[in-house]
């Protein structure tokens, strides 16, 4: 952006002093727009410009205040002198000597602050921050270590401001959820990379700890608890300590402030929630099933738990609290059984997202009564899990309004299934499927079923003679429908489903593919042709990547691809493996298609 | 069917119904007078900026209609502004801000958005001193006041 005026252009105030007087920009309103664009770092400096833009711009930098621990150059600070009667002698004495800059001027802006993400502040300035910070809503706390009596009286004093808090990388935050029932209009609540000392660990957390919280903040909308460490006594030091599938979280326990005190000679025996509940089995804590079923408990709507060794008794009785989840998460648990899969439908029916990656305990037949139970599933993520073709056909033919599936790495799965689910779920908008060996470029060859079988939407030949591609090797695709396509009236596609008409539906899901937008694709077994044909030649697609190809990208090929195929391609990535003339003659062709690699 | 717009130095212009109707004033206007070929008045904005703002609308005329964006998270504004609409914006302060008036007076969202974009560039970057001169703004604190600012927002300035 160029600077765009010079002086002898300068902005003359235009002649209506009545907003001029108040308003920098000449309305309240365009003050605020215009505001909104501004980062942290202008707006400090459009605060000192002169008396309006402080009185516009410094609220709004107050709002979402920024806190960290930073310490005054200047040695002793008199022009902070000031007296607060909000304040106790105590604390002002405290305030005096602190060093914390901000802290101070808090005294004045305080009452702006609306937001507050604070780092490494102390637990004892957080009894002024209840005081100073009377509107605060939301509040994230990073890499502190908080007592629990700090935690009581900012939480009593501001039990009816704050809707949301998040500690993130906290270290010893025992008993946290025992000031959290305070807050009575607590909406979202996550603790994230924390240790929580022994808390989180006890057989007893949930009916003591987490359902005191459910009961006692009716408002609370989501609670995120994921990779919280906890320090377990009981663990020899030096044990495996994610073991097996966790090796993806144990680079995470880097990310945790290594604490200042005695307290890091404790975390080397600690482990994350999901990991470490199997240390001190749970299941030896009795009856939690046989919990008597409180409709309306809690409104809870949304509970991402990374599960780990949590029983499923244990995480039943939680369900059971909460029966109007909307959105649930419960990946790498291993205890999850088919029988409690069953049942989710009495305990939570809104269910519409529901993500189970890695849950090793459940079967084909568990996921297909799943699926039964839940047509009006929206998203589903399923990485990780053993799939066969029966399933995705049940999951197509069940849950048609599905817009988001994951199959990422799934055993078991082969093209029939892929195609089920493209043919009869017609609302899907995203589609991934990475790692999913056993497929081919036959997929999108045979992407049209043949028409004479309109009344089996499903291969009923599926296992019988598997056919010979599948020999061929390993292939993965992904695929990334997204795209304006506007869907044919609900009353359309209902009616198509009750009458399964093969080829209605065909023409449904081709309308939608002729429509596709980007597209990434990558096999040993595919051929960019074939995929490409199979798919109608999408003409208005966008973006492609091609990760992996049966043959190199030839010069033919890449001539076919931009003139005749897809016309409107306007970023490609292909690899390069020696063939420069080719991508040469695409550079010279069309520039820039390929140089936007960093677009992806 | 054409629509006549007047300005307020009473020169009309002929534009397409389409185009006039990026404006949701002038959109609901017509959808309360029904077909009408009568000249509609605009008595907030000059021949000069309307014909700008014209421009802007015949350019845009085919954009789809913006959804609402319900987050007001400024972390996830962008402050990108497209190439032919940096273009229409490089005109002086003083039709700068008639265009953002205009824009909202007329209730033309995506100019309105545009047009604080521009302002907000302007105004990025730059250190109070710079500010100042590059709206012509006369400094009314004392330096003593202006260190205090300084110093209590300097937790916004760091990086």
């Amino acid at each position: 952006m160029q600077l765009l005026v010079d002086s002898a252009l300068a902005y003359t105030p235009p002649p209506k002093p009545s907003f001029a007087a108040r308003s920098p920009f000449m309305l309240p309103e365009l003050d605020r727009l215009i505001a909104s664009h501004l980062d942290r770092t202008t707006l400090a400096s459009a605060a000192r410009v002169c008396k309006l833009w402080h009185s516009i711009f410094n609220p709004v930098l107050w709002k979402r205040l920024s806190l960290k621990h930073v310490a005054d150059d200047d040695d002793r600070d008199d022009e902070f002198n000031f007296i607060s009667r909000r304040l106790t002698l105590l604390q002002q004495a405290f305030l005096h000597t602190s060093r914390n800059k901000v802290l101070k001027g808090l005294v004045r802006y305080g009452h702006l602050v609306q937001e507050l993400l604070a780092t490494g502040i102390t637990d004892q300035e957080l009894p002024l921050l209840a005081v100073l910070c009377p509107s605060l809503r939301v509040l994230e706390l990073e890499g502190g270590r908080y007592t629990v009596e700090s935690l009581t009286e900012l939480f009593q004093k501001r039990r009816d401001s704050i809707q949301i808090v998040r500690f993130k990388h906290c270290v010893q935050l025992r008993d946290i959820f025992q000031p959290l029932a305070y807050l009575e209009n607590l909406r979202e609540f996550e603790l994230y990379g924390s240790c929580v000392g022994n808390t989180i660990n006890s057989p007893n957390f949930f009916e003591c700890e987490l359902f005191p919280v459910l009961k006692r903040c009716p408002q609370l909308r989501s609670i995120v608890i994921e990779q919280v460490y906890i320090i377990d006594q009981n663990i020899v030091q030096g044990e495996d300590e994610g073991g097996g599938g966790d090796g993806a979280f144990s680079g995470n326990a880097m990310t945790i402030n290594p604490p200042q005190n005695t307290s890091v000679s404790a975390l080397s025996p600690t482990s994350i929630l999901s990991a470490q509940l199997r240390s001190s089995r749970l299941v030896s804590v009795p009856h939690y099933a046989t919990l008597p079923l409180r409709p309306g408990s809690s409104s809870l709507k949304s509970l991402v738990l990374d599960c780990g060794d949590i029983p499923d008794s244990v995480i039943m009785a939680l369900l059971k609290r909460c029966p109007l989840l909307e959105q649930l998460s419960l990946d790498w648990s291993r205890e999850l059984t088919d029988a409690s899969l069953r049942s989710f439908q009495y305990i939570c029916p809104n269910i519409t997202e529901l993500s189970l990656s890695r849950c090793a305990q459940l079967s084909s037949e568990g996921f297909q009564t799943l699926f039964k139970s839940y047509p009006g599933l929206i998203s589903l993520d399923l990485n990780g899990n053993i799939l066969s073709d029966l399933v995705l056909g049940e999951l197509s033919r069940s849950c048609q309004f599905l817009q988001h599936l994951s199959i990422n790495a799934c055993q078991n799965v082969t093209d029939f299934g892929i195609q089920a689910i493209l043919m009869n779920c017609y609302r899907l908008k995203y589609f991934s499927m990475r790692q999913v060996a056993g497929l081919s470029s036959l997929l999108f060859d045979d992407i049209m079923m043949p028409s004479n079988n309109t009344n089996t939407l499903y291969p009923v030949q599926l296992g019988s003679s598997l056919p010979s591609y599948l020999s061929g090797g390993l292939g993965s695709i992904t695929e990334e429908f997204s795209g304006g396509s506007s869907l044919p009236s609900s009353a359309t596609t209902a009616e198509s489903w009750e009458q399964p008409s093969g080829d209605l539906l065909i023409q449904t899901r081709l309308q939608q593919i002729d429509r596709l937008k980007h597209l990434t694709l990558g096999g040993h077994s595919l051929d960019l042709r074939v995929v490409l044909e199979g798919l109608h030649r999408p003409r208005e697609l966008e973006s492609l990547r091609i990760t992996k190809l049966k043959r190199a990208l030839t010069w033919a090929d890449a001539q076919w691809l931009i003139d005749i195929a897809a016309p409107k391609l306007k970023r490609l990535a292909v690899p390069v493996f020696g063939n420069r003339n080719v991508t040469d003659w695409i550079e010279d062709q069309r520039p820039g298609l390929l140089s936007s690699e960093k677009y992806w | 069917m054409p629509v006549i717009l007047v300005s307020s130095d009473a020169q009309e212009f002929k534009v397409d119904k389409e185009v006039a109707e990026r404006s949701i004033l002038i959109k609901n206007m017509l959808e309360d007078v029904g077909e009408s070929d009568s000249p509609i008045p605009l008595p907030n904005v000059t021949a000069a900026v309307l014909t700008k703002v014209i421009e802007y609308c015949e350019h845009h005329r085919n954009d789809p209609v913006q959804v609402p964006d319900e987050t007001d998270d400024p972390r996830k504004r962008s402050n990108d502004i497209e190439e032919w609409d940096m273009k229409f914006m490089q005109v002086d302060q003083e039709m700068l801000f008639e265009i953002i008036l205009a824009a909202n007076y007329l209730d033309i969202k995506p100019l309105l958005d545009v047009g604080c974009k521009t302002v907000a560039n302007i105004i990025k970057g730059k250190t109070p001193e710079e500010i100042r001169k590059a709206f012509n703004i006369v400094n009314d604190f004392t330096p003593e006041e202006e260190a205090q600012i300084k110093k209590e927002n300097e937790w916004a300035e760091d990086r």
